[in-house]
Order: C-alpha cells, then structure tokens, then sequence
C-alpha cells in the first residue's frame, strides 16, 4: 500500500459516526455514506487500497447537495469528492478481524494521485439502500436550511401553533414531549435547543416543520415511524 | 428444503434463520461464477472464510450469513457485465489487485438440487448467493470456462 503522511493528533472518533447505508457493495462496502451524531456532516468511506492484511479507506466530508446530485447521476464520483475543498481527508486502516471501532482514523497531509476517485457515475444496481441514503441527505439538507432559518424569530412564530399539536412518547428510555420542550424553548433560546436536543429524531421532526400545511403533518408522521426503530438506545 | 445439511453450519448456526428459510431453495439450473482456476487455491471459498486478502469489513454487519455463500449470475451476459462494471468503477491500484482475485474467467455451472440453496435472483444484475451443501462439490459442475478478456486485454462482450 502507498505510505502516508499523518497529522499528529488529529483524527476522527469512530463513535460519533453513524453508518447510513452503503452507496457501493458488492460483496462488502466499496464506498458508504456515514453521519456524525452531533453536527449531521456526511462522511464518504472510500475503499482506495488494500494489501494482503489490511484494507484502506478514505475519508472525506461531502456536501449533502453533492451528494444527492451524485445519487441523481448528475456529477461524477470526481466532483462529489470536491465539493468540500478545504476539509480534512482522513484515512483508516482496518486490518483482517478488526472493524472500523477498533482502527484510528487519523488525518493525512497528502494523498496520493491514485487515490483520487475515478470519472465514474453512481449506479442504483449497486446500492442496496437507495432510500437510507436519500432521507438522510433529504434529513442533512432541511436541517441545515432549519439552523439558518432558526436565527429569524419571526419564522419560529410564525410555525408555533403547528409545534403545539404534536406529542409523541419513544421507545426505550427516551421519550419527549414536543408540546413541553418546544413550549419551553421557543420563548427563550431556540438555537440553543437545536444543539441541546442531542438526538437525531427530536431534530429531524423540528426540521420538517416548515413545508405547507397539509404535507406538515404527513411528513411529521412519516419521519417519526420511519426513525422509530433507529432511535437510540 | 431437504434436511441434507448445509456446509460451514457451525458458523450459519450463529445467526437466525441463516440462510432465509422463505427466500432459500433448491434449485436445478445453469449458474456462472468468476473462476481463477488456480492451482491450489479454491473458487468455491465463502468470502467470510477467506483471509487473504482481507474481506472488506467496517462493522459486524459486513460479516452476515451471506458472507457464508457464493456469488454466481443467472446468465453469462449478466456475469460478465457485472464484473466489468465493477471494476471499472475502481481505482487503477485496485483494479488490478481485484482482477488478480476476482479471476480472468467465468464458470458456468450446473447446479442440481442435491448441490445446494439458492437465494433469491437480483432481477436487474442477475445476482444470487448460493449455499453448498456439506457433501457437494462445486468444482465437479463446471461444465464449461469462458474468458473475460480476449487476447488484447479488451473485455469481452457476451450477448
């Protein structure tokens, strides 16, 4: 395998990612799409090396518009790649018998030109979970536009009579009462909230939230069956 | 499915209802698989067993029951567009180590029921795990090999 340049002390914890859906498999990952828990960035493993022991990924940040327009095989895997130029690339090496928890996935200075994606277009026949990948850009995408649009206090009045008739109890020990905590919130500190609320389908609900009136409550619905069984635990 | 026991058992053990007892049966039909007809060295090797090189892991999730089969192709056409795209989608270093192991050749194979299960067909690439039986052995079905690359190394094109 090439030699890498490392950047001391920096590296990504395993733990706050979480796998999404593989956008390329075949007989085993070839490129998956992952999330962090905490600020919803989307993350690219990208399969790049192997030797007789170990195989390589690549890690990279991509935009969530990239992404879905790469998904939509409007761009190549080339400018999916860069659509976040200035971020870090890390790279992990997982060895036979070991898996991602078990293997640094530290920063590199450079890499190496063969590393770099090929002019290939995404192909529905290799991705078993399409529709993984998509609500999660989907989810990326509103609740970025959501934490903008939450610094305007008069958009947040303007939804607060819709945010009063949900109420829903989770499964397990997490359980949230949407009229108590956006009730609580909303006359305080609602960016505040947005961060505070560390759970994926507390900010996913808040962030559909501003579609018409009647989608308000079909995707609301949705959103919370469909994430029901990932919450978690 | 007959009670005849299924091969690498100890490990299916470990999951349940590994393989799906409603999408596993029998079967009596043509199959292709990418061969490398090395000396020594088995094309009938579930992925899960094989150590070298080191089967692409990222969590648990990798390693399922699946892992436990065999990839074959409902037709020689399917086989063969498979493995082309595939690789073509690689990055040059890996396109030739995967050649290296995906093989240069494709099997066809004629399956029988007392051989093993196979899984449900992928109905856009014709793809299937299939599941020997303890007592079968696959090399012993190949009835005919066909190249993937012709002479100049060009992909060939089966219709």
């Amino acid at each position: 395998m090439e030699n890498l340049s490392y950047i001391n002390n920096n590296q990504l914890s395993q733990d706050q990612l979480i796998r999404i859906g593989d956008i390329v498999n075949f007989e085993g990952p070839l490129i998956t799409l992952y999330q962090d828990r905490k600020y919803f960035d989307l993350y690219i493993f990208d399969w790049v090396d192997r030797d007789e022991t170990t195989n390589r990924w690549l890690i990279y940040q991509v935009n969530a518009h990239a992404l879905n327009r790469f998904l939509n095989r409007e761009i190549p895997h080339t400018l999916l790649f860069e659509s976040i130029p200035q971020k870090p690339i890390f790279v992990t090496d997982i060895h036979h018998g070991h898996t991602l928890l078990s293997s640094p996935i530290k920063e590199v200075h450079d890499i190496p030109k063969n590393y770099y994606p090929e002019e290939t277009y995404f192909d529905k026949e290799d991705c078993p979970s399409t529709g993984k990948l998509k609500d999660a850009i989907l989810d990326t995408i509103t609740s970025s536009s959501l934490h903008n649009r939450l610094k305007h206090p008069s958009w947040i009045k303007a939804d607060v009579h819709f945010m009063y008739t949900g109420s829903f109890s989770m499964r397990s020990k997490i359980s949230m009462n949407l009229h108590e905590s956006f009730d609580m919130n909303i006359g305080s500190n609602v960016e505040a909230s947005y961060y505070r609320l560390d759970n994926i389908n507390a900010i996913h609900l808040m962030s559909k939230v501003y579609t018409s009136a009647k989608q308000k409550e079909n995707i609301l619905d949705n959103k919370y069956r469909q994430k029901y069984s990932c919450l978690p635990v | 499915m007959s009670n005849k026991k299924l091969k690498y058992r100890e490990y299916l053990e470990r999951f349940p209802d590994c393989p799906c007892s409603t999408k596993y049966s029998e079967v009596e039909m043509f199959a292709y698989r990418w061969v490398k007809r090395q000396e020594g060295m088995s094309d009938f090797m579930p992925l899960n067993l094989i150590k070298t090189p080191p089967q692409r892991i990222l969590d648990d999730s990798d390693q399922m029951c699946k892992g436990y089969g065999l990839s074959m192709f409902l037709s020689l056409k399917l086989a063969a567009k498979k493995y082309n795209n595939l690789t073509a989608k690689l990055r040059g270093n890996l396109r030739e180590k995967q050649v290296q192991d995906y093989g240069k050749e494709i099997a066809l194979l004629n399956l029988d029921h007392g051989d093993g299960i196979a899984g449900d067909i992928n109905s856009v690439s014709g793809h299937f795990t299939f599941h020997e039986y303890e007592d079968a052995d696959l090399s012993n079905k190949i009835i005919e090999i066909f190249n993937i690359f012709d002479e100049n190394g060009k992909f060939v094109i089966y219709q």
